[in-house]
């Protein structure tokens, strides 16, 4: 008899399917959704032509005048494909150098708020107290401040250009992170597995760093997706009312420059940066809503 | 003294769409019951027993799920055919369904007067004064005091004893004839288990109705119900009698679920509690044959190659298994 | 409730001291010499220095923080470097241009957003809802600036339905102004406000209630309209009314695009023309809005959740 059971126990055990982490799950229910595989190879299409012209080996050359001004769309070549502007230049390479600004900003500025979110977050959640109160001021202060006014404020006082660009939208984006890793650290401290850490001894930075935030960080990747999609259109907005890159083009210096072509029939600066922008926010939603299904450990 | 059953489940098979095919969650299952009757459906978690009732209620999420084959007859009509606005006049009316969560299935943003008052202005067309009435009384039947106020009280300001006793005075408001009650006493307390049981048989005497239990509890069964029906994994394996299935275990499983009761007086146990090992099989990866094999210390090679089907012992009492318990050996 | 009220006020106190404090270090701090923004690099040092005197700007920088809270406290932040008149006055001058645009436009989309919401709610897992739900996301992916563009080139410019910018509050001109506007407006929230109420609505019909409601045999339009619809009106007043300080703001394109003479065109010009004191104005006033109607949405939250008592 006890033998018996201790084969059907093992023979359980066998069938059981094999133990996944939440990372290996999510990438298998992520590759059975086909829609946002698309969606991830349009992101990654993006991110490498930005390399590339990080680089210098495509889109360089904005700034050469391959024809007469504003010649509509034609196939005479590759680089004419979506037109011209006033001064002859390719709109395809000012689209493609619009693509790099937009990586560069959407990436960028998420390196800034993500690691602000995460630490404070943590720091807060997990120390409670009169920490916790201080942070929570400190990001309930920030995140009454209307964050176009912030955003705004910020690129102003930090000058024009890229990097000012960079810092304002990190700046302005910590909080939503911040306030998520610290509710989640809240629930997480309590849990039996960091008790069990506590009582083997381990210290705070252990089981901030190596037992809680693993389990969290799931949050950051899908918001990462989010925020990056948010710093894109944001610097759109914010290079279109002229408080952004300078000198080089943006999908937003291109929309502005388009507001008075249109009146002479010119919709080919437009429509290159409006479907530009459309096309990789649309992959970046999509992706973020399926990465969320595809991590929520619920569904598990 | 043999009446008709109200209500006759007959081959009833539910099943849900997932990804990548589909699962059988009721399979097969048949039963009825008789008015002033009890009928307990005994399993563990996912072996189709919420789904059967919610089935009859024709409350399966549609899509994923669905009704693929089977009558449900009620008074002889089946319900598995009847359109949505015959099934509105049924549910709450003639058929009501009590829920395991006393502490989510009332709605918090309206009183619990309201809540008991709208299937009464439902279906039978009272006006709101007398629905008042009527729910107050409704609150009084089933124990509840001064109900006069508590009528407006919302769902947060009751324990969870108090809760489930208003969702039965909200299933009983209409006099059903059928009353389902879905583990009506999980989530309480022992002693407030206790009082609820109680008040549903008092009311089953008072009113007649046929009630339908639904538990994992076998102590909760033996106290209430006159006929069981065992299921496992979607199946019925057992039914019979109460008499039959405690006193006469015949499939391995029920045996083993009476085996794993707490008793006063089994010297059998030792002192020890026995369990049944492992866990149930996925609906999506059911192994050929017998459901149960895995788990069953009496599996046999024809346990693995086929799938017994319910075989009648005695009058009521069937069984689907190839090498079934004696009586005694147990 | 009043002792709430009050106990809410003071818990603002600290955050408004907060939102001050990082006003005055990115302007005043962070910004450099607001002076030597306002007269340009070739004024001599001597005129520099006077003006610094003239606005308080060679005290130590606590005085000049205290100076600022004094500011906001009094609702006097002094004038526009631009046009030198009084930047609360202008405010409260461009305010009603702005409502003007930013009600109708925010009520229509509301109304819109969550009765298509129920709509879809109610054929979820259907075609109809994946179609809505497509085109949601698709809404939301289009740049707004695209939206404004095209709709006052094609509409405005092209067919010539509206004016192509302009406003007027002269009742016989100021709907066909704005119109276009708030169409724009509808076209451009529809999508993300369509997602998120949905998201609101399906999260209330799968909760165990709304089985018990159908369980009683209520037909499905009281199961959505009575009790999908009191549950989700929850979430959706926290979200409309946290909205409300941002309806200005939020035309801020909208309202440059078509010369509409409001609060946001307001803070764009003086962003381009670093008028401080403006934009000083903008951020407190539209700041301290921001936490007013926080506290109002959780008093209305009481209203609406009896789980919820304030004490």
């Amino acid at each position: 008899m006890t033998t018996a059971t201790a084969n059907m126990s093992e023979e359980i055990v066998k069938k059981a399917p094999k133990g996944r982490s939440l990372w290996q799950d999510a990438w298998i229910r992520l590759k059975k959704d086909k829609l946002a595989l698309v969606c991830l190879y349009i992101f990654s299409f993006y991110v490498t032509l930005a390399i590339l012209v990080k680089l210098g080996l495509i889109a360089s050359n904005w700034g050469d005048t391959i024809g007469k001004e504003y010649s509509p769309p034609s196939l005479e070549s590759w680089r004419h494909i979506f037109g011209t502007d006033i001064f002859g230049r390719s709109v395809l390479m000012k689209t493609i150098y619009g693509a790099y600004i937009s990586m560069t900003v959407g990436f960028v500025s998420s390196m800034i708020a993500v690691p602000i979110g995460v630490v404070l977050g943590s720091l807060a959640g997990y120390f409670g107290g009169w920490i916790d109160d201080l942070i929570t001021w400190f990001y309930t202060t920030v995140s009454n401040i209307p964050s176009i006014l912030l955003i705004l404020s910020l690129a102003l006082v930090l000058g024009k250009g890229l990097t000012s660009i960079n810092i304002a939208l990190g700046l302005a984006a910590w909080v939503g992170i911040c306030r998520l890793i610290r509710g989640e650290f809240m629930k997480h401290k309590e849990r039996e597995y960091v008790q069990a850490a506590r009582s083997l001894g381990g210290g705070h930075s252990r089981r901030i760093f190596v037992h809680i935030l693993p389990n969290v960080l799931h949050l950051v990747i899908v918001n990462f997706s989010f925020l990056f999609m948010g710093a894109i259109k944001t610097e759109v907005i914010l290079s279109y009312l002229g408080l952004g890159v300078q000198g080089v083009p943006s999908w937003g210096t291109m929309i502005d420059e388009a507001k008075l072509e249109l009146a002479r029939g010119v919709w080919w600066q437009l429509g290159a940066a409006t479907l530009a922008m459309t096309v990789v926010v649309l992959a970046l939603n999509i992706l973020g809503d399926a990465l969320r299904d595809a991590m929520d450990p619920k569904l598990k | 003294m043999e009446t008709n059953p109200v209500l006759e489940v007959q081959n009833l098979q539910t099943a849900f769409k997932v990804e990548g095919g589909e699962v059988v969650a009721v399979d097969d299952v048949s039963f009825s019951v008789r008015p002033g009757e009890t009928l307990g459906i005994v399993g563990e978690s996912g072996c189709g027993k919420s789904v059967t009732s919610l089935s009859i209620m024709r409350l399966i999420p549609n899509p994923p799920g669905r009704i693929k084959s089977g009558k449900i007859l009620y008074n002889g009509k089946n319900l598995v055919d009847a359109s949505n606005s015959e099934m509105r006049k049924i549910r709450g009316n003639e058929i009501s369904m009590i829920f395991q969560e006393p502490m989510t299935s009332l709605n918090p943003v309206f009183t619990i007067g309201n809540q008991i008052m709208e299937s009464i202005i439902l279906h039978q067309k009272l006006s709101k004064k007398e629905a008042r009435v009527k729910a107050i009384d409704m609150l009084r039947l089933v124990g509840i005091p001064a109900p006069e106020k508590r009528v407006d009280d919302y769902p947060h300001q009751l324990s969870g004893g108090m809760r489930q006793r208003v969702m039965i005075a909200m299933a009983l408001s209409c006099n059903p004839n059928v009353l389902i009650a879905d583990e009506p006493t999980t989530a309480l307390d022992v002693t407030i288990q206790a009082q609820i049981l109680e008040l549903m048989k008092d009311l089953r005497k008072k009113l007649n109705m046929a009630v339908i239990l639904i538990t994992h509890d076998l102590g909760v069964v033996a106290e209430t119900c006159d006929n069981v029906l065992v299921m496992y994994a979607g199946k019925v394996v057992e039914k019979g009698t109460a008499e039959d299935i405690f006193y006469r275990p015949t499939h391995p499983y029920t045996n083993g679920l009476l085996n794993s009761l707490p008793s006063r007086n089994k010297e059998a146990n030792q002192g020890r509690l026995q369990t049944i090992p492992g866990m149930v099989p996925a609906l999506s990866n059911l192994p050929k044959g017998c459901r149960f094999q895995d788990r069953c210390n009496r599996v046999q090679t024809k346990c693995r190659e086929q799938e017994p089907s319910l075989e009648t012992i005695q009058a009521s009492h069937a069984a689907a298994c190839f090498n079934p318990v004696k009586v005694g050996s147990a | 409730m009043f002792n709430f009220i009050i106990r809410r006020l003071l818990y603002a106190i600290p955050i408004i001291i907060g939102i001050a404090l990082i006003t005055f270090l990115l302007f005043n701090v962070v910004g450099g010499d607001p002076v030597l923004q306002m007269v340009g690099k070739h004024a001599t040092p001597q005129v520099i220095e006077e003006l610094r005197a003239e606005m308080g700007l060679n005290r130590p920088l606590p005085m000049q923080f205290v100076d600022f809270l004094r500011q906001i406290v009094t609702f006097d932040y002094g004038r526009s470097y631009s046009s030198k008149r009084d930047v609360l006055g202008m405010m409260i001058q461009a305010a009603p241009v702005s409502f003007t645009l930013a009600f109708p436009g925010f009520i229509i989309s509301l109304c819109l957003s969550i009765s298509a919401s129920l709509f879809v709610a109610f054929w979820r897992g259907t075609l109809v809802d994946r179609v809505f739900v497509v085109v949601s996301v698709l809404m939301i992916s289009v740049p707004s600036l695209a939206y404004i563009l095209f709709g006052q080139y094609f509409l405005a410019y092209k067919v010539g339905l509206f004016p192509i910018s302009g406003f007027s509050f002269d009742p016989t001109q100021v709907f066909s102004y704005i119109a276009l506007p708030v169409l724009i407006w509808v076209v451009l929230s529809f999508g993300g406000e369509l997602r998120f109420y949905r998201t609101v609505m399906l999260d209330e019909i799968n909760q165990d209630y709304i089985r018990t409601a159908r369980s009683k045999g209520l037909n499905e339009r009281v199961v959505m309209f009575k009790h999908v619809l009191k549950n989700a009106m929850i979430p959706i007043i926290t979200s409309v009314l946290i909205q409300i300080p941002f309806l200005i703001t939020g035309a801020l394109l909208l309202e440059s695009f078509f010369a509409i003479p409001g609060m946001g065109t307001q803070l764009i010009d003086a962003f381009n023309t670093s008028d401080l004191p403006m934009i000083k104005a903008q951020v407190m006033v539209f700041s301290i809005l921001y936490v007013v109607f926080n506290i109002l949405t959780d008093i209305c939250y009481s209203l609406v959740d009896p789980r919820v008592t304030i004490k």
